[in-house]
């Protein structure tokens, strides 16, 4: 049985440590890394999420037996071209769903995630290009009961 | 060991009627999807609502989409995803993301329907 609020507990800290922990992606937006309150507070390039889709799956005796989530992650350059922002987006990719999805187990749960889907849009604003890349990952989290000593 | 004598076979007739009855589901829960997502969508002009449509690609098939591109409710895009300067205010995909298990209740019923 999964307990807590699997999000916060275990989904956005995975998230977040995954992503700025990264030197490679580090090395391409900086420490603009992060989750909606981000936006309007940075200037590109940056990588952040949407706040994401949730679904309890539980059992039928009302256990929660996982939350079932969709996060968008994309990076944010201000260019015309996909080139500026395509290597973000390859490392978002890499770590969040490398070649067949990935998994990890911590103290607080475990979690999967796997892209579903590219995310990809152009905008224009105040005469700037802007290129919006990246995923629609869908990320499984259950938590686990804290391990005996 | 007995004889089975089989009295009645309707596994032919299920088989031809499933490519109908799975399609029936999937254009149901379509219509149902946009019924869910109009009373959700960002309204400033209402425009918005009038771009909610349910496309029919294929026997088995259905895409739920809203806004034009290029058109009516192209910025639609920039509410569900967000822009270099508004955090994204997802609506479309979260909808889609809630309806995945009545989709397939949808569909299982209208096999079992055909199965009965």
């Amino acid at each position: 049985m999964s307990t807590g609020i699997e999000t916060v507990d275990i989904i956005d800290p995975w998230l977040y440590a995954t992503l700025s922990g990264d030197a490679q992606l580090v090395e391409l937006v900086g420490q603009n890394i992060g989750g909606p309150l981000l936006v309007g507070d940075v200037a590109p390039p940056y990588v952040t999420w949407s706040e994401p889709s949730v679904r309890d799956v539980t059992a039928q005796d009302g256990g929660r037996i996982w939350v079932d989530t969709i996060y968008t992650v994309k990076g944010v350059a201000a260019t015309a071209s996909w080139d500026d922002v395509a290597p973000i987006a390859r490392r978002i990719d890499a770590l969040l769903h490398g070649e067949r999805g990935v998994e990890h187990t911590s103290a607080a749960g475990h979690i999967t995630s796997v892209r579903e889907g590219v995310v990809q849009y152009g905008e224009q604003a105040d005469g700037q290009q802007y290129r919006h890349l990246g995923g629609r990952f869908r990320i499984r989290a259950h938590s686990l009961p804290a391990l005996a000593d | 060991m007995g004889r089975v004598r089989v009295k009645r076979n309707r596994l032919g007739a299920i088989a031809a009627a499933l490519p109908g009855a799975i399609g029936q589901g999937v254009q149901d829960s379509a219509r149902n999807l946009r019924t869910d997502l109009e009373p959700k969508l960002w309204r400033r002009t209402g425009e918005l609502v009038t771009t909610a449509v349910v496309v029919q690609t294929g026997p088995m098939s259905a895409v739920v989409g809203v806004g034009e591109e290029g058109g009516h409710g192209f910025y639609a895009g920039f509410q569900e995803w967000g822009t270099s300067k508004q955090a994204a205010r997802p609506v479309v995909g979260p909808a889609g993301h809630q309806h995945e298990p009545v989709f397939v209740r949808d569909v299982a019923e209208a096999v079992r329907k055909v199965a009965r």
